[in-house]
This record gives C-alpha cells, structure tokens and sequence, in this order.
C-alpha cells in the first residue's frame, strides 16, 4: 500500500484545552490514485492532509507513506523527505512574489544536486505540462489567480515526487479556472501516475477523483 | 540553496524599507565612528604632541597648569648653565622661557579669548615640529597666529591673515606670519615675543621653560630643582603633563560618545523594527518554502545575506561620507582644536559595527518566523 495510516490521532494543546483534530484514524490509499477529501470545516481535513505530507507527525498511531515509516523522522529529516517525495499545492499558491514563474518553478530544484543544464530541462518541462511555457519570465503579480496556481503545480511536480497533496487548489478560482486545475490534476494522475490527496469544498471539484472521503470531527464517515 | 541573487532581489521589495534599514545602520556606524574620530583626534592632539625628551619646569604647586605658574625669569638662563646634557644644535641650547596667557584679542571689533604664548627664538627648537608656514617671525609690535587659532576663536581662518591688526589689552599688534606644530594644541595659540607680553601683562614671571633632554636624566632635572630652593621650581614630563590635561577633556569626551550613542540607539531601533516587520510579514512564504523541503538554517542564511546587504548598503555610504565629508573636520573645545580622524581602525569599526547589527537586528524576526511548527506557520 502507497499509504497505510494505522489508529492515527492528532491532538494539539491549546493552553490548558487539548483538541483533537483527528481521532483513531485508519486507511490505506493506492499508488496512482485520485482521492477527494471532504467535510465540514474543522473536521481535519488539513489536519489530515498535513500528516500524509510530512509537515506535521501524528501524536500516536502508525503513518506510512511512500515506503517510509515518518513518525521516526525528526524535522529535518521530514523536511529532506519532503524535497523527495512531496509536492504540496495550497490554496493561496504561496508564491515567492520577487521570483518569475520559471525561478518559482526552479525552487525544490535547488535541494537537488543537478547541474543547471538539468534544471533548466526540468522547469521548461513542468512549465509545459502546465500550458505556461510562454510566461514563464512573468512575476505571479503579472499572472491571474488560475495561471499563478498552475505554476504552483509546476513547482510541486517538478522535483517528481510521487504523492501531491492539495488543500483546496480551486477554492480561491473562478469556475472556468477551477475546471482547468482539476483536468489538470486528473491528467497527472492519468499520464504520470501520481498519487493525490486533494481537500474540497465542492462536490463538482470531488467528482474528478476516484475516491471520495468525508470526514467529521476528526473520523472518517463515508468512503465512496 | 537559496542563490544570493534571491536576497538582492527581496530589497526590492519594499525600497522605503530598505532605505529605512540601510538608513539607520548608516546613521549609527556614523555616528560610532564619528565619536571613534573625535577620540582619536583627541587623543593625538593632547598625547602626541608631547616630545619624550622634553621637561617643562613651572612653579612649585602649579604643576598642573602651566597658565596659573610663576616662576623667576633667571630660571632659564640659571638652568643652561648650570645642567649638563641638556640638548643643543648649533651652539644653541634647547631651553625655551614661555609665558602662557589667557587673553582677549580684538579683530575688527570682536573680542575673542586666546591663549597667547610668549615665546623667544629657542621655541622651535624644544617643539620641534614647528614651521612657520607664511610669512615672518614676529618683529617687535607683531604677532604670528597658530593656523588653528582662527577656528578656535570662532573666526574665519581669513580674519587673521598677515598684516591684519589686532588688539590686546589696549595695545596694536601687526600679525607677522602664520605657523603649524602638526597635530599639536599649540596650534590654536597665538604666539608672541615674550619680553613684548612680560610688559604687556606686567608681570616679571615666567610661567614655564621647556628644556630638551639629551645625555642629562629626568632625575638630573628633579635634583636641579630640588637644590635651587630659590627658584621654587618643579619639574614634570612634557608627556605627563599633557596626559594630565587630557584628564580635563574627559567630560567633554563622555558627552560625545553619550550623544552619539543616544541618537545611534534610535537609529538602530529603528532599523530593526523595520527589519522585524519585513522579515515577520513573511512568515508564511518562508513556511511554504519549508513545507518545499528547504531547512530552516538555509533559510536564515537567505535572510542573513539579506539584512548583510542592506546593512552594507548602509556602511557604505556612511564610509564614504566619513572619508570624503568628515575626515580632517575640526571641532573646538574648551581652548583646544580637535581634528576627527578617520583611520583605518576608525573605518573598520564602522565596519564591524553595521555588520553586528545586520546579525543582532535578524534575531528576533528569525526566531518569530522560523522557530514555530510548520503548521502553525502555514495556518
Ligand atoms: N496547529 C494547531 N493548533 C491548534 N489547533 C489546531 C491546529 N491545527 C488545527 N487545529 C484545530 O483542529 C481542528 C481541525 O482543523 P483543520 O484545519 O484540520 O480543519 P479543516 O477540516 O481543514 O477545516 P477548514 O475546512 O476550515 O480548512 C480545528 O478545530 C482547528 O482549530
Ligand atoms: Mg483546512
């Protein structure tokens, strides 16, 4: 299994109060699939999504992914990891406003040991695969909200790593611009054989994936 | 890594921000070396000026001040022939009877207080750095002026060129010529023919004599003294003197650091609240280029790189303006003309200086920024 998460809970203490945002939460995600994880906001969703991409580690529990057992990591060793295997889409993009579209994509390029020649074969192939090819010496401020997060899927699959986890990438999109990111996404699982785990609001957005997962107050409830 | 570029590139961001980092840091290693060169020049003027091998003889219980010694007019001549091994050149014997007064001198109807030296012609010869830089050695009736004397009295150095007549206590002096003792406070001084001020200030007292050393001993000096009781004389290192003066300019040299230091301290405060809000505001690009996969001392090395630069930025100009508008300014102080000197060891603490403050002001945005989980800093 491409994901195995076994009992995780997450808790954070807040002053002398303990939420817990996920509880006793088990399952396992193909290799190559399309999941859509939604419910209510407060659920865990991020919470959730944080986990699986090594940002945050579980309070107890076991958590696979990729091969890799990462409660054991440390946070630099989660945060080399990270450089491998993830590619993380936000909803706000969080791009570097002082660097072009390309230098934005070059980013996890910089954690690699590759040669500039191989670099740059790399960004013009993301920036491709996104339809972008031809703004890439634009700054985000010169781009629209949909291009800006197209050439933040660029720069989370460039290094290609094999699980893309998002946190609402269209929630901040117009409908036109939203359709195009989920074909998007659809493709990279189709084409390149990535893994997603993608949170949503919107029922049209879920219906891209395979999978489709609800979550209230920290548990799993339906699994379609 | 983060290229360098990308640093150059974030102090664009905001060029008022810039401006206000790279400002403030300019302002305050200014301000630091500004303070460095006063002292500096300070110190030279009261410590260089001092020959090793020069004694002033003054009056017993005057040892301090030579302006408020008497001694006997004889003692100069009693002193020559009487100690062995006192220097001389040409058959002239280094020993110079002075008289220092304190004075108003009149220049075209403003009266300004100077310090006057009597002097006869051995007193080039004990303060050997002396040189007359125009014009002549004063005739009877005449005066020569220090090249400092004019800044020091609050006048334009062209009020007192040669042929200019000033008045003192009643009497019309021509000014003859105009001298240097480089680096040295007799600089600010107007000098005179001594018997022309004896009979000016009626008095039949000299204030001192400053004798060169050559084979003769410091100690040889003391037993003179201590053996002309008539004379009612002490004797103390030229050195030693001038140390003791300087004792006097402390005060006024912890104002300057005090001043500069109070204005540098909000310059810098400033700067770093500026440089707090640049980095904190941030926050959440530098978690995503976390999450990215980028370690946390990769990214505090990109923001030191940014606030070395801007803070560099700074220290340039403020080396510039030290070395270009500053070096050689002189500031008058109680009876003295200090000159700012900007040294090398003046410049690297300017240096230095901004350096430290690029790492000092980047550790609270750091630990604001880069301390917190990830999560915390993504929410
Ligand atoms: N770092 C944290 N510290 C404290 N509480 C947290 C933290 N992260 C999440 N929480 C809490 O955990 C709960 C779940 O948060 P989470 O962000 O996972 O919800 P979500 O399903 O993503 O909601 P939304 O749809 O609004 O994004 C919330 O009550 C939230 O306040
Ligand atoms: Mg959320």
């Amino acid at each position: 299994m491409f994901i195995t998460c076994q009992n995780i809970t997450k808790s954070f203490k807040k002053g002398d109060q303990i939420i817990t945002p996920l509880q006793a939460l088990t399952l396992d995600l193909e290799k190559g699939s399309f999941t859509a994880l939604m419910g209510p906001s407060g659920s865990g969703k991020t919470t959730l999504l944080n986990l699986l991409a090594g940002i945050d580690s579980p309070s107890s529990g076991r958590l696979e992914v990729a091969g890799t057992d990462i409660t054991r990591l440390s946070r630099s060793q989660l945060g080399a990891w990270r450089a491998q295997n993830i590619g993380y889409i936000f909803q706000l993009y969080h791009l570097v406003p002082v660097l072009t579209a390309y230098e934005n994509v070059e980013l996890p390029l910089l954690l690699q040991p590759l040669s500039a020649a191989e670099r740059h074969k790399r960004v013009c192939t993301a920036l491709d695969l996104v339809a972008l090819s031809d703004r890439a010496e634009h700054f985000p401020r010169q781009l629209s909200g949909g291009q800006e997060q197209r050439v933040a899927i660029a720069r989370a699959i460039v290094a290609d790593p094999p699980l893309l986890v998002a946190d609402e990438p269209t929630g901040d999109l117009d409908a036109a611009s939203a359709k195009a990111i989920l074909q998007l996404l659809r493709q990279l699982v189709n084409d390149l054989g990535k893994t997603i785990v993608m949170v949503t609001h919107d029922a049209k957005a879920a219906a891209v994936a395979d999978r489709i997962l609800h979550l209230e107050k920290g548990q799993l409830v339906s699994d379609i | 890594m983060l290229p360098l570029s990308f640093s150059a590139r974030n102090l664009s961001r905001s060029w008022i921000r810039t401006l206000q980092i790279s400002g403030g840091t300019c302002l305050a290693a200014l301000l630091l070396m500004a303070a460095a060169a006063f002292e500096l020049g300070m110190r030279r003027t009261l410590s260089d000026q001092a020959d090793p091998a020069n004694v002033i003889i003054l009056g017993k219980g005057s040892e301090e001040s030579i302006q408020r010694s008497e001694i006997p007019v004889r003692t100069a001549a009693i002193l020559s022939s009487s100690v062995k091994g006192l220097k001389s050149s040409l058959g002239q014997i280094h020993v110079s009877p002075q008289i220092l007064y304190n004075g108003y001198l009149d220049c075209a109807g403003r009266k300004d207080e100077t310090s006057i030296r009597g002097v006869d012609s051995a007193a080039p010869r004990v303060h050997k750095d002396f040189q007359l830089l125009s014009g002549n050695w004063p005739a009877p009736g005449q005066l020569m002026v220090g090249r400092h004397a004019a800044t020091q009295m609050g006048l334009s150095p062209s009020a007192l060129i040669e042929g200019t007549k000033v008045v003192i206590d009643n009497q019309t002096f021509t000014i003859s010529g105009t001298f240097a003792v480089p680096g040295s406070l007799l600089e600010a001084e107007v000098w005179m023919n001594l018997h022309e001020l004896l009979q000016l200030t009626k008095r039949d007292t000299l204030s001192c004599v400053v004798a060169t050393l050559d084979g003769a001993e410091f100690g040889d000096l003391e037993a003179f003294a201590a053996s002309r009781l008539d004379l009612e004389v002490a004797v103390v290192r030229e050195k030693d003197y001038y140390a003791r003066l300087s004792g006097f300019y402390a005060p006024i040299r912890a104002m300057v650091w005090l001043c500069s230091a109070l204005v540098a301290f909000g310059a810098i405060f400033g700067g770093f609240n500026t440089l707090f809000t640049a980095f904190s505001g941030r926050k959440r690009e530098l978690a995503a280029l976390q999450a990215i996969g980028f370690p946390r001392w990769q990214l505090a090395l990109s923001l030191l790189q940014e606030s070395l630069l801007a803070c560099l930025l700074g220290a340039a100009v403020a080396l510039f303006v030290a070395i270009y508008a500053l070096d050689g300014l002189q500031a008058s102080f109680a009876g003295g003309v200090f000159t700012l000197r900007f040294g090398p060891g003046v410049l690297l603490l300017g240096l230095a200086s901004s350096v430290l403050l690029a790492v000092i002001g980047l550790i609270a945005p750091v630990w604001v920024t880069l301390r917190p989980s990830l999560v915390d800093s993504l929410r």
